[in-house]
């Protein structure tokens, strides 16, 4: 599963990740490769990134989370 | 003119030149950092418009706040110049368009809100009695995230608080090196072609950094909560991005005219400087020529003695 996490001036994460948790308009969500295709706002709180070696962490203060063809983008 | 008064003049034109000269080679280095950074905010433009394009293939269907367009009765204008001079036409190309949207808009001048950044918009505009809403100083050649964040969150909740009905941008689009355009684009009501028009803009056509890299729709998408929410949460951050993008390209254009206008002086001066010499050196002879036949006139005096 391929993700992209960007500001607008700046691309903080992409890569090929096992599963992505971040905070969902209507609660905490975590993606899975091969996720139906999923359009979801976020809201303030924290996005954790799980690659096959290590997790890495953003803050979130907003955005929008967009899967589909098994590649997630999330706006922040 | 005297020999002295001269060699003064070729001297002074030589200082200037030093200064054109290394004035264009920092214009230069800036500018190629102002492109690259143009297109670092390409991935996160692409992005947020194919979510766009997904979620609803034109935006008519979609009765968002944002993207309704309603008669003008107030107006937002955001201009962005360079704070220095010492490029061309730049500025007074994007003052000049400035103008014409105003009165295209045929608003008077309470009712246009006006947003500068630079301080050749803010001293122009300041001096023809407009309501500078908020200004920002160019100068730095990296854009302020919190000044982009500021002025896109002022904009978007004015326009939906129904206190300005539209929102123009008049700045300048860099097309090449030496070629730059005062360019206008409505920014709010939201337009999906005026986004396309954009994010198409950030894209090169071909070349090193040109790529297309279409991902098909999906036949069929969840969307959580609602697609109104979705849209909320994206046409502001849309606009912010329209924004940046908008800041960029002005740093581009302004780096390049100014390189290209000092390279001009540079040369001007190289041909001054040489046309001087060449007046120095007949004066020269023609003082010399005068003494030797000064003498040569003494010393036939005193022979004829």
């Amino acid at each position: 599963m391929y993700i992209t996490i960007a500001r607008v001036h700046e691309n903080l994460f992409s890569g090929q990740a096992v599963s992505i948790t971040a905070p969902g308009a209507d609660g905490e969500l975590t993606i899975l490769s091969t996720h139906e295709p999923l359009v979801v706002p976020l809201t303030k709180g924290i996005i954790t990134v799980r690659t096959a070696e290590h997790g890495e962490v953003y803050e979130c203060e907003g955005g929008v989370l967009e899967v589909s063809n098994n590649q997630v983008t999330v706006l922040l | 003119m005297s020999l002295r008064d001269i060699k003064t003049k070729i001297r002074s034109v030589d200082r200037t030149r030093k200064v054109t000269k290394a004035m264009e080679t920092v214009s230069a280095v800036k500018m190629r950092k102002a492109q690259q950074r143009a297109l670092s905010g390409r991935p996160y433009a692409r992005a947020a418009l194919s979510i766009l394009e997904r979620l609803s293939p034109s935006l008519v269907t979609l009765a968002h706040p944002l993207t309704t367009a309603r008669p003008v009765r107030r107006a937002g204008l955001i201009v962005v110049t360079s704070d220095k001079g010492l490029c061309g036409v730049l500025n007074a190309a994007v003052l000049k368009e400035s103008e014409r949207v105003i009165a295209t808009l045929g608003l008077e001048l309470k009712n246009i809100d006006l947003y500068v950044f630079g301080r050749k918009a803010a001293e122009y505009f300041g001096r023809r009695g407009y309501t500078l809403k908020s200004k920002f100083e160019n100068i730095s050649d990296d854009v302020s995230p919190s000044d982009l964040e500021r002025i896109s969150r002022d904009v978007v909740r004015s326009f939906e608080a129904g206190e300005i009905d539209a929102v123009r941008v008049v700045y300048t689009n860099f097309k090449s090196t030496f070629e730059q355009e005062a360019l206008s684009h409505t920014v709010l009501p939201f337009s999906l072609e005026q986004f396309r028009d954009i994010v198409a803009g950030i894209v090169p056509q071909k070349g090193a950094y040109a790529e297309a890299r279409p991902n098909p729709a999906p036949r069929f998408y969840t969307v959580e909560p609602s697609e109104s929410e979705v849209l909320g949460t994206l046409l502001p951050r849309l606009t912010t991005v329209f924004l940046y993008h908008m800041l960029l390209e002005s740093k581009a254009s302004e780096h390049s005219a100014r390189m290209v206008a000092m390279k001009n002086a540079s040369d001007k001066s190289r041909d001054l400087s040489k046309a001087l010499t060449r007046v120095f050196n007949k004066t020269r002879q023609a003082v010399i020529t005068r003494e030797v036949s000064e003498i040569v006139g003494g010393i036939e005096a005193m022979a004829g003695n």
